[in-house]
């Protein structure tokens, strides 16, 4: 393409608005990589594998907000089929005031082992004894232990959020995932719940029962009994399995999920007009120019394609900038997000790779129309007279 | 010796609405290699239209124009923009350089859609600017040359595809006295010396006197021999 430097010094005739232009696209596109990789995420967390031998009790009207009484644990395990039950609570929490947040799954150490085997095997058994043994103990997920450079045997301060109080804790071990199903928990803490429910003052409350059963075939009959069971207490019980909690956060993401595909979609089509307008302009102002490479011997077609590639150039550089942008600030600085579970976001190659050849049919979109007119210019008009 | 450029007949008629206005009616014209043509007539007599049609830029409305025995009406866009390339060498009153490109640059244009080493390019618009008294000017951009030098970037643009003609619209007419005489007389070696064909239209006697022929066009129609005769201002020689 001998003719690109011609291209090239056109790209750049109109320095600040092709800057601008440049900066739009830029922004567009670091946006539409942000809002893909949240998507990404919540597709991650809502993928993984569900337990059907696994259910979870918590109160029927209120969710996992309204607590249950401790006395129901002793009762729980004594149902037909149930294996064993333990309970579960959560706080959000945050190390110092800092803007990073993480979930704090509260549980009972030596029955969260046995309804949740995988996750216990996170950490070695001598470090999950010593959890078991420390009633402040903590285990931390392995991302978090980086960032804060902390070691096993470490006294660590972590904030409620929503109690207001500073948990003293000694990290018992590190939660290290061998599979990508319980990646989540790198990025999670488990707290003794006894140790928990003694510093807020708050004795016998329960937010969720996990019920581990003994095959996934008696699922049905073990929620109908226990539904039925409590239906006359002071405190009815809703019972859902793991898949089916799964898919409630499925459908909550899935409502995330749309509103981030139609602003992305708004955002997209936003940055096509200003650019559509841009290379409108930007050929308008060279009518006479364009006249003349027609009357001197450059076809319709050679026009047209120089038009389209310098707005590709500027929609490409532009989207360079917006999505390896997007892509090293997230993954080096890092974002964490907690909406129930914890979402890291991390920007996948993929994502950089889509984000690129949107860039690239920004261009070739906003191109074309100009370009098209452009190469139908009339010279004799153009230029009034020969 | 055989006419490279043959108006045969030509008409031109614009129609908008119900109004019809015929430009040029029945116009013949032989031009030959060598000849130095100036084109005149008063506003709205048809000599830009003629010119467009000359240079493809336009079609007649019936009649043809044949160069080297092939027709130009008819043929697309593509094509007709090719044959230009080919064929036509341009110089615009205005000028009309591109601005962002600097004077070599704008001389090279039309050869950058020929296949040709990027050596021989060099080479060809180092002579042409030379052919033109802007050696010393090579990489100046338009802005910081004067309106005679932009318009011999212009005549070096126009000869740097060897076309078969040169087409030049009112080429002296946004110059200065001294700047005209410096373009004619570059006319005068490309076509005495380099033996080039130009056909230019003026309204400038002072420019016309410099060709070998001079055509005047009165409401659409070329004056014929007689028709010349009695008007002294086809003569260059008459010219004062």
């Amino acid at each position: 393409m001998k003719w690109f430097h011609v291209i090239l010094k056109n790209l750049f005739r109109n320095r600040r608005r092709t800057i601008l232009t440049m900066a739009a696209v830029a922004l567009a596109l670091f946006i539409f990589t942000m809002l893909q990789t949240i998507m990404t995420a919540l597709d991650i967390s809502v993928a993984k594998g569900p337990g059907e031998t696994r259910v979870a009790v918590i109160e029927k009207y209120g969710g996992p907000r309204t607590q249950l009484p401790i006395s129901y644990w002793r009762r729980l395990v004594r149902f037909d089929h149930v294996i064993s039950a333990t309970p579960m609570g959560y706080t959000v929490t945050s190390v110092g005031w800092g803007d990073e947040y993480y979930v704090a799954l509260l549980v009972d150490p030596e029955t969260y082992r046995e309804v949740f085997p995988t996750a216990s095997r996170m950490v070695t058994g001598e470090q999950y004894q010593q959890f078991e043994k420390v009633r402040n103990g903590v285990l931390v997920g392995l991302e978090i232990m980086r960032k804060y450079d902390w070691n096993v045997g470490d006294i660590i301060k972590l904030k409620s959020l929503q109690h207001k109080t500073t948990m003293e804790l000694q990290i018992c071990g590190v939660l290290i995932s061998n599979d990508r199903e319980n990646q989540q928990f790198e990025t999670q803490m488990l707290v003794n719940w006894n140790y928990y429910e003694g510093l807020i003052d708050n004795p016998g409350k329960v937010n969720i029962f996990w019920l581990r059963l003994d095959g996934p075939g008696n699922t049905l009959s073990v929620i109908n009994n226990l539904v039925n069971y409590y239906s006359a207490g002071p405190y009815e019980v809703s019972v859902e399995t793991e898949s089916s909690m799964l898919n409630r956060l499925t459908s909550y993401t899935a409502t995330i999920q749309l509103i981030i595909r139609v602003i992305s979609t708004v955002v997209l089509f936003t940055i096509l007009m200003v650019t559509v307008n841009t290379i409108a302009l930007s050929t308008r102002e060279r009518r006479k120019e364009i006249a003349v490479m027609k009357a001197i011997g450059f076809t319709p077609n050679t026009v047209l394609w120089m038009i389209v590639i310098e707005a590709v150039l500027i929609s490409i550089i532009a989207g360079l900038i917006g999505t390896m942008g997007a892509y090293f600030l997230f993954n080096t600085k890092g974002l964490t997000i907690s909406l129930g579970l914890t979402f890291d976001f991390l920007v996948r190659p993929s994502i950089v790779a889509a984000g690129i050849l949107i860039s690239i049919a920004i261009g070739a979109i906003s191109g074309f129309i100009p370009a098209y007119n452009a190469s139908k210019i009339n010279v004799i008009k153009a230029l009034h007279n020969l | 010796m055989d006419p490279i450029l043959r108006i045969i007949h030509v008409s031109k008629t614009y129609i908008q609405g119900e109004v019809i206005t015929p430009v040029l009616e029945g116009v013949n014209l032989d031009v030959f290699p060598g000849d130095y043509i100036a084109l005149m007539g008063p506003s709205g007599s048809g000599k830009s239209t003629l010119l467009n049609i000359i240079s493809g830029l336009d079609s007649p409305t019936s009649g043809d124009v044949i160069m080297n025995s092939e027709s130009i009406v008819g043929l697309n866009e593509t094509r007709l923009s090719r044959w230009r390339h080919e064929n036509i060498g341009f110089i615009f009153q205005s000028y009309h350089l591109m601005p962002v490109l600097s004077a070599f640059e704008n001389v090279e244009l039309p050869l950058l859609l020929f296949e040709m080493p990027r050596k021989e390019r060099r080479e060809r618009v180092e002579a042409a600017m030379s052919i033109v008294g802007l050696d010393d000017r090579i990489d100046y951009f338009p802005r910081q040359l004067s309106g005679g030098q932009q318009q011999r970037v212009c005549i070096a643009r126009a000869i740097i595809t060897d076309p078969t003609i040169i087409i030049g619209d009112e080429p002296t007419g946004n110059l200065d006295y001294r700047s005209t005489d410096d373009v004619l007389e570059l006319f005068d070696i490309l076509n005495g010396e380099l033996g080039k064909t130009i056909i230019m239209v003026t309204h400038d006697p002072h420019a016309a006197k410099h060709a070998k022929t001079i055509e005047k066009l009165e409401k659409g129609r070329l004056l014929n021999s007689e028709e010349k005769a009695l008007d002294n201002t086809s003569d260059p020689h008459l010219l004062t």
